[in-house]
């Protein structure tokens, strides 16, 4: 992980973070994985459930946090956007 | 990008093909750029789409110039009881002269502003002094066309050189297609320098350069099918 992220790599860390995981994660995990604190993460998850790139799921007494269609979308236009940006020096 | 004048007669209106898919090329990385920008809201993304945009702009008044640059002039002559109509095209020399500056003008400011993006420059200075030269070459480049040509060469020199750095540093495909395109570019900015020679080297220059833009646009459609 890079020490200096912006906005949207936090966001896309995350979200990588829960579809390397099968598109679903404990926050716990997702706290380790993304190397974000309990507080960042807080913050951020707000944030991804507002924008519907993420929503919870409750089964029995474990809380997850799985991927919806948007965030896929997001990961892909992501993956492009970086593309494009190495390949045309940005 | 060439004076009207130096193409030959049988290659008219294909050369306004060429430059309309160089205009879609531009065109379509100055929206995706954009909306990067929108996305990100990082300025290099908005003034990379600002520079392509001036670029499109520039061959789409290149290809208005071109089919524009004759009109239809009607006389109406007496002769006797005979009213003879006859129908000429001539040359609008001031819409010529401005039409042809505008567009040099668009071409080398959007090459500028790509150069400063791509060098990451911040001194407003060199910023000034770039675009002036790009203004003196646009406005000379009516009378001495080289002038033109020269500068527009040496920008996409600074340009290309870049890309092959950026192609050294990540060695991938699609940088690679990129640094490629703009030699292209480049090189058919050399051959239009050479013009006086033959005028089959303004259909050479015309081609490389079309296949510049088309190896952009495979990069380009490469990088959103990934």
């Amino acid at each position: 992980m890079n020490a200096r992220r912006n906005k949207l790599d936090i966001v896309n860390d995350m979200l990588t973070s829960i579809n390397e995981k099968g598109g679903k994660i404990k926050p716990t995990h997702l706290m380790y994985k993304a190397n974000l604190s309990h507080k960042l993460l807080s913050q951020y998850l707000e944030d991804l459930v507002s924008n519907e790139l993420v929503k919870e799921v409750s089964e029995g007494s474990n809380k997850y946090l799985v991927l919806t269609e948007k965030g896929v979308d997001f990961l892909n236009q992501f993956r492009k956007m970086k593309e494009f940006q190495k390949s045309f020096g940005l | 990008m060439v004076t009207f004048a130096f193409s030959p007669s049988w290659f008219l209106g294909i050369d306004a093909i060429f430059q309309l898919v160089t205009v879609l090329v531009t065109l379509l990385i100055a929206v995706y750029s954009h909306k990067l920008y929108k996305f990100t809201k990082e300025k290099s993304y908005r003034f990379f789409s600002y520079a392509f945009l001036l670029i499109g702009i520039s061959y789409i008044i290149n290809i208005l110039m071109n089919i524009s640059v004759y009109y239809p002039v009607i006389k109406v002559t007496q002769v006797g009881i005979f009213t003879i109509i006859t129908k000429t095209f001539e040359r609008v020399e001031i819409f010529y002269a401005v039409g042809f500056f505008v567009l040099r003008f668009l071409l080398l400011l959007g090459l500028v502003m790509l150069l400063l993006v791509l060098d990451k420059k911040q001194d407003k200075k060199y910023g000034f002094l770039l675009i002036y030269l790009a203004f003196v070459s646009a406005l000379f480049g009516n009378y001495i066309f080289h002038i033109f040509h020269i500068t527009t060469s040496l920008l996409l020199l600074f340009i290309f050189i870049y890309y092959y750095n950026n192609y050294l540093k990540y060695k991938s495909r699609n940088s690679f297609c990129v640094a490629l395109s703009f030699l292209l570019i480049f090189i058919s900015q050399i051959v239009f320098i050479l013009l006086t020679v033959h005028p089959v080297l303004y259909v050479v220059a015309e081609s490389i350069q079309l296949l510049g833009y088309l190896l952009l646009l495979f990069t380009f459609i490469s990088i959103l099918k990934k």
